[in-house]
């Protein structure tokens, strides 16, 4: 029995792989990523290090010097520029008029020159020169700062400065029911993005081999191939071997693209700056992703199976798994809940529905909502649902498969489902 | 092909009932093949010659009877020996040729060494040769008619059934697919022939069941089952027409001379006598036996009269 199963799996992934669809579905993602990393590579290559990596911004600040030339005229009479000349790395080298500085712009001493005009107090213009196709200069930033610092010397104090210039950051602070504050969850940013983006490869994954599974189903009792198949084995072979074939293409999809996601954004974070520090996804990550993958394809996959069985060709089946597709992507209407509030009971219940738990648990996982004792749970009763699934599935398998044209009525249906 | 005792049926049915519903599809049907037997399973559409052969292959279980194969209960053994050509034509469309033949001969627990080495005997021997690489969807349907029988034999079966095998096929392509019949008959394979064309049938079976409403209605060897039936039919060539003469019920012409229908009781010899009394010149004068296609309609009228007959 285990035999003809396997070889049905064998058949499955072999025609899975072959088609040129699932080729092509399962190159767009690495092509894609390829493509848009050579794009972000082309743009920053033309912008030329304005926007440089940060392996590179460093030392290129350390290096920066700009000139300026300080024609202004404070209200006590002196020059308003005359103090605070390094700032955050970048020198500010003062010049006594435009045209010395001028001169050394043009000598390549200096990157930048600003010109304070005499009238810069009341008006706040100030005349940037920089060399032809040069991007040199001071940052906004560093700009800003000198700028203050300079106006306000003697003024106030070194904290009042400070104050000044980058006025106040906000803690925020959330309060229980009780009056206590409450500790955030370590937020890791990169599981997130891991565990997210597991979830909606898996999805994709499950869903694109279940619909191979229902189309090659159904073309099985269109051409009547399934009264061959069934002359050699068992209904239940049939099915074992097309759940097995069909959810280790699924597996390579998502291999595949897991992969080429990964090197694609560790190949990024070497080209620009990312919002968030990438590291590889631990064990037990990579382990419940796997789980969830395998689990939710079980369930998934069989339902459709299921689907494909009871209607009469592939376009009715189609229609059908629309019930399917739905309950499973549905955790997207309620993504900002399951990232803000991972522990609430909309999640909880979420993630014990089998339709929507193989989602559902792992933007949990990775929001740090669960740990390994609730995504466990949330596991065995999704591996119970799948179980159930294929026991009935089976069931119908052996009542419908040679039903061709006719689809039998729900009450049917459900006498198979109960009576087998 | 593995041997079995002579003595045993390759295939055993007794006493079947298959309900779908309210509706009894087949009813206390019992049937068998022997051994190197060529069998025709006729009837009209409908009869239940399909579902009593799922029941044989063991596609269907019986809600009430049993099945035995090779001396023995239906098991995955006795199926991998089965080989079944439906009546529509099961293919993978997108795939090519041998891999359909392979994948079909692997799951009937054949090496794929093996199956490629015999699938090639067989493209030979069908005139397939240079299809082989061809996808089944490219393939015209006598063709892939023809591959379906190769895939079908390809595991070299002890029991085979074919089901409508040569619809579609064009006349060159039937006598090479009734030649390959022939001689896997003398290799000793079982073989069930199920179909509408009745000269096939009188061509290449040795026995003829006849089921009608889910019910076998006649099984026998062929020979028998026309002498059976010629009973009440003579051919006469003759210069004077039969029509009143002494026992004759009805006369028709047909082609030199005239097939004639005995009344009830009523001998040979009495038409005979009367002829010769009323001066007519006798060229022949024989039993006509009817063709199997003449004893399936009168089969079939009579049984729906008697349905008519107890409905009333």
């Amino acid at each position: 029995m285990q035999s003809k199963a396997w070889l049905v799996a064998r058949h499955e992934f072999a025609v899975t792989i072959g088609r040129l669809g699932f080729r092509i579905f399962a190159a767009a993602v690495p092509v894609l990523a390829l493509l848009a990393l050579i794009g972000i590579g082309v743009f920053d290559a033309v912008r030329g290090g304005d926007e440089a990596s940060p392996d590179e911004r460093q030392p290129a600040a350390e290096a920066a010097r700009v000139g300026y030339a300080d024609l202004s005229v404070g209200e006590d009479g002196q020059p308003l520029f005359a103090s605070f000349r390094e700032q955050d790395g970048v020198a500010f080298v003062p010049y006594p008029d435009e045209e010395r500085g001028s001169a050394a712009l043009q000598a390549g001493e200096v990157d930048a020159l600003y010109v304070f005009p005499r009238d810069f107090l009341e008006t706040g213009l100030l005349v940037r020169m920089r060399m032809e196709d040069s991007n040199g200069g001071a940052g906004n930033d560093e700009l800003r700062r000198f700028v203050l610092s300079n106006l306000v010397a003697g003024e106030v104090s070194e904290q009042q400065l400070q104050r000044v210039i980058s006025p106040y950051t906000v803690a925020p602070v959330e309060l229980s029911a009780s009056g206590e504050p409450v500790e955030e969850d370590d937020f890791d940013s990169a599981e997130f993005l891991f565990s997210f983006g597991a979830g909606m490869l898996l999805l994709v994954s499950v869903l694109t081999a279940a619909g191979y599974l229902l189309q090659g189903l159904s073309e099985e009792k269109e051409n009547r191939i399934m009264e061959v198949l069934l002359s050699s084995l068992k209904p239940e072979q049939l099915m074992f071997g097309k759940l097995l074939g069909l959810g280790a293409a699924g597996l390579l999809q998502m291999a595949v693209w897991t992969a080429a996601l990964v090197a694609f954004l560790l190949a990024l974070g070497r080209i620009v700056d990312l919002p968030v520090e990438l590291s590889a996804p631990s064990v037990g990550t990579l382990g419940v992703a796997l789980a969830y993958f395998l689990l939710g394809y079980a369930f998934l996959g069989t339902v459709q199976a299921a689907l494909g069985v009871v209607t009469t060709n592939l376009k009715e089946a189609n229609n059908i798994a629309v019930f399917v597709v739905l309950p499973a992507v549905s955790p997207m209407w309620f993504l900002t809940v399951l990232i803000e509030h991972p522990d609430s009971v909309l999640a909880r219940v979420l993630s014990y529905v089998p339709f929507t738990a193989p989602l559902t648990g792992l933007i949990r996982f990775g929001a740090g909502g669960t740990g390994l004792g609730e995504v466990a749970l949330n596991l065995g009763v999704l591996a119970a649902f799948a179980a159930l699934a294929v026991l009935l599935t089976a069931r119908l398998f052996r009542a419908y498969l040679l039903m061709y044209g006719q689809r039998p009525g729900v009450r049917h249906i459900l006498r198979t489902l109960w009576s087998g | 092909m593995s041997t079995i005792p002579a003595t045993l049926p390759t295939v055993h049915a007794d006493g079947l009932f298959k309900r779908f519903g309210s509706t009894v599809a087949v009813r206390n049907v019992s049937l068998s093949v022997n051994p190197g037997e060529v069998v025709g399973l006729v009837g009209p559409n409908g009869s239940g010659k399909t579902t009593t052969i799922r029941m044989l292959l063991d596609i269907l279980r019986p809600d009430e009877g049993s099945v035995s194969l090779f001396g023995a209960p239906v098991s995955p053994r006795a199926q991998s020996r089965i080989g079944y050509l439906p009546e529509e034509r099961g293919l993978y469309r997108s795939l090519r040729v041998i891999p359909n033949m392979l994948y079909l001969a692997e799951l009937k627990g054949m090496r794929r060494e093996d199956a490629l080495v015999r699938a090639d005997d067989l493209f030979a021997l069908l005139g397939l040769e240079p299809h082989k690489g061809k996808k089944i969807s490219e393939l015209s349907r006598g063709l892939g008619q023809l591959v379906q029988f190769a895939a079908t034999i390809l595991h070299g079966p002890d029991f085979i059934v074919l089901d409508e095998p040569f619809s579609g096929l064009d006349p060159v392509n039937v006598r090479v697919m009734k030649d390959a019949v022939s001689r896997l008959r003398g290799e000793g394979a079982a073989i069930m022939f199920s179909t509408h064309q009745m000269t096939d049938v009188e061509e290449l079976c040795d026995r003829v069941i006849m089921i009608d409403r889910g019910t076998v209605v006649l099984d026998g060897p062929l020979v028998d089952i026309k002498r059976w039936f010629a009973g009440n039919d003579l051919f006469v060539a003759t210069d004077v027409d039969p029509q009143g003469a002494d026992g004759v019920l009805e006369s028709r012409r047909d082609g030199a001379g005239y097939a004639l229908r005995l009344a009830e009781g009523r001998a040979p010899e009495d038409v005979l006598r009367s002829l010769l009394e009323r001066g007519a010149k006798i060229d022949r004068f024989e039993l006509a036996t009817p063709s199997l296609e003449e004893i399936f309609l009168r089969v079939v009228q009579r049984d729906r009269m008697e349905e008519a007959r107890d409905a009333e």
